[in-house]
């Protein structure tokens, strides 16, 4: 609750928070070393290779990302777009 | 009486009780609507699985109730939501909108529990009208607009399905509602009317476009039924049916990529429920005992947290007033009991382990894997990464964190807290406990075995999935912040497919009325100005060209002098001018021209 007391958007709070986030994605990978896995699709499978999900993640949210991004661009109208009588 | 009503189909205790509020007075409104499905979901539990009611009609023997698991347990959910969507409304005063709410909710349980096509046809018809009173009663003139488009979307797919009932029966002689297993065109009219209630691409523009607009209490009831109505109809006679594969899978990561780009948070949520809707649709198009189970499980956890989440925001509407990533901000300080809930449906929406998503999205990942669906596993473990971006983060950062915009707002009243409380209560108890859940769903046993059913089971034993499940989210949320500068919102809207109709529709109309018109123009110009009057002049000058003609032979012949041919030429003129040529005349020339004609 500390946390959500002070205030949210000072720059040591902002710090502390990416911290967080940086450990716990090395903490995910490291309890991956103690954890046995096997593939979905076969022993041998793309999925049951170290650090699999996480890069899987990482990928596919930026494939995502980059996807909107450009969907944006190409289709992204004025809010007032349909009020307005065409021709 | 009472008998009958309990033993019926549960849409009837609905319409009886949306007839009995509009006279009552103040909260008595409201409890009357909350004890409603109360009693409803009492009642359920008392009936037995394959049961079945039948009525007469015409010579048609309508199958009104047919009690299984599937139709049970969307029966509870319905029911579950409703309830908590009416004590979460306990502020709203006019009858109009209960009175929706009831009639709607009702019929989606009429849907769910009918046994033949034309029942659900009635029951699927009286959904459409209902809830579009829930977005005119904002009486804004976007949702009188959005309502229209709404109810002419619905209308549209309405007749569809009931052209393939039609063509259904006329070539089976049966109206009972049953796998269907061959293609033909009546199964593939239903299935497209069935696949526009599901928001299914290319039908899937109607859900952002109607539900923002509708009031704070319509959109938590909206967001339940219809769709997931329709994910149960596509379970019972379209299960196993390849196409859906392909449409839940683009329906989510097409959900994914629009949330994402939206600054409206309600249209945030409105697609959201296109990309869970994807999943579904996709466990139905794979179609194994534990697909549909992975539906069906899927379909009720994402009503409870879909409502939780359109709850949350209603309660940040209702204070605030105001619904754009760029216009909220830093409401963590005053309402921290709507951010909690808000995060978990957050968490849930994202199938973070611990929650419902994480219990009912795994069923369906498990089943595409289960059937060596190598494409669609990898799809839906994208769109399920994407997801924990626009309902999982962007929602709750850009409306209660971001940038501290000084709105001054009041926690949520205490009803919509307590329907907060609850829902957020029966997500994570599904997350953590889902033997309960596991035991309402169809074959229970099956998915005992496959995902593990109690606590320690889930969490240790399969550890392993819990684990990569949460690097598969975290990483989506390393990707989050560290893009955070570049995701930036503004006032504008994204083209979606409903262009076709909005505009698209228009330009067709003015393409056309700009051709066609032209062609009709031009017609006019060429025929009517100019042909006509001039085959017109053409046959009142060729008499005279010929009596010219024969006048000049006559001429050539007697050497006429030129006085004799001026006065000759005058004449022939006036006689032609005045008509007034000796009868004899005419005739000899008509004779003429029927020698003529008989020579030839």
């Amino acid at each position: 609750m500390t946390l959500i007391e002070k205030d949210l958007f000072s720059e040591s709070t902002k710090k502390r928070l990416w911290k967080l986030l940086w450990g716990l994605c090395i903490f995910l990978l490291l309890i991956e070393l103690f954890v046995e896995r096997h593939g979905h699709f076969g022993d041998h499978s793309l999925d049951s290779y170290f650090g699999f999900y996480g890069l899987l993640g990482f990928i596919s949210a930026s494939i995502c990302l980059v996807i909107s991004k450009v969907i944006g661009l190409v289709l992204t109208v004025k809010e007032n777009y349909y009020d307005r009588d065409i021709i | 009486m009472i008998e009958i009503l309990f033993n019926s189909n549960p849409a009837f205790l609905f319409f009886l009780g949306a007839l009995i509020l509009p006279f009552a007075k103040g909260h008595l409104k409201n409890i009357i609507a909350i004890i409603i499905p109360a009693i409803s979901l009492y009642s359920l539990c008392k009936l037995n699985i394959d049961t079945t009611s039948t009525l007469s009609f015409l010579h048609y023997e309508l199958t009104i109730l047919r009690v299984d698991t599937i139709s049970k347990a969307f029966g509870y959910i319905f029911t579950l939501s409703a309830f908590a969507a009416l004590i979460y409304g306990f502020y709203q005063k006019k009858s109009v909108e209960l009175v929706s709410i009831l009639v709607y909710v009702g019929s989606a349980l009429g849907v769910v529990f009918s046994g033949d096509l034309f029942s659900l046809y009635m029951f699927w018809e009286l959904m459409a009208v209902f809830s579009t009173f829930l977005i005119l009663a904002s009486k804004t003139t976007t949702s009188m607009a959005a309502a229209k488009r709404y109810i002419l979307v619905h209308i549209a797919g309405g007749l569809i399905l009931l052209a393939g009932i039609i063509l259904h029966i006329s070539a089976t002689n049966s109206i009972e509602f049953t796998p269907f297993s061959t293609q033909n065109l009546s199964t593939w009219l239903m299935l497209i009317g069935f696949l526009v209630n599901v928001a299914g691409i290319p039908f899937s523009s109607w859900i952002p476009d109607a539900y923002p607009e509708s009031t704070i209490l319509g959109g938590v009831v909206l967001s339940a039924y219809t769709s997931k109505t329709a994910v149960y109809t596509l379970i019972r006679g379209f299960a196993g049916w390849d196409i859906l594969v392909l449409i839940g899978c683009a329906m989510a990561v097409y959900g994914v990529i629009y949330a994402f780009l939206e600054n409206d948070i309600r249209r945030i949520l409105a697609y959201s429920i296109v990309n869970q809707l994807g999943f579904m649709v996709c466990a139905v198009g794979i179609g194994t005992p534990l697909a549909i189970s992975g539906a069906v499980a899927h379909a009720f956890c994402c009503i409870i947290y879909t409502a939780l989440l359109w709850m949350a925001t209603g309660s940040v509407i209702y204070r605030v007033g105001k619904r754009k990533c760029t216009e909220l901000g830093g409401l963590y300080k005053s309402m921290p009991l709507t951010l909690i809930f808000c995060l978990i449906g957050a968490f849930s929406i994202s199938s973070l382990p611990l929650t419902s998503g994480f219990t009912s999205k795994t069923m369906i990942i498990y089943a595409a894997e289960y059937k060596h669906m190598v494409v669609a596993w990898l799809i839906l473990k994208i769109a399920s990464a994407g997801a924990i971006f626009h309902a999982g983060l962007k929602l709750p950062y850009f409306v209660f964190f971001n940038k501290e915009r000084n709105i001054n707002a009041k926690e949520a009243p205490k009803s919509m807290l307590i329907a907060m409380g609850f829902l957020s209560v029966l997500s994570l108890f599904i997350g953590m406990f889902p033997e309960t859940f596991y035991n309402i769903l169809p074959n229970a046993d099956l998915i005992k075995k496959t995902m593990g059913a109690t606590f320690s089971d889930i969490y240790l034993h399969h550890f392993a999935s819990v684990l990569t499940q949460m690097q598969l989210l975290v990483f989506a949320v390393l990707v989050f912040f560290l893009f955070l500068p570049r995701i930036t919102h503004s006032n504008s809207i994204t083209l979606d497919l409903d262009w076709i109709y909005r505009r698209g529709a228009t330009y067709f109309y003015k393409t056309m009325d700009l051709a066609l018109n032209s062609i009709n123009l031009i017609v006019n110009k060429a025929i009517i100005i100019q042909f006509v009057p001039f085959i017109s002049k053409g046959i009142i000058a060729i008499p005279t060209f010929i009596l010219l003609l024969g006048a000049k032979i006559k001429w050539l012949i007697l050497k006429s002098s030129s006085d004799t041919i001026t006065k000759e030429t005058l004449y022939i003129h006036t006689q032609l001018k005045t008509a007034s040529f000796p009868i004899g005349l005419s005739a000899i020339l008509s004779l003429v021209l029927f020698a003529f004609l008989f020579l030839i």
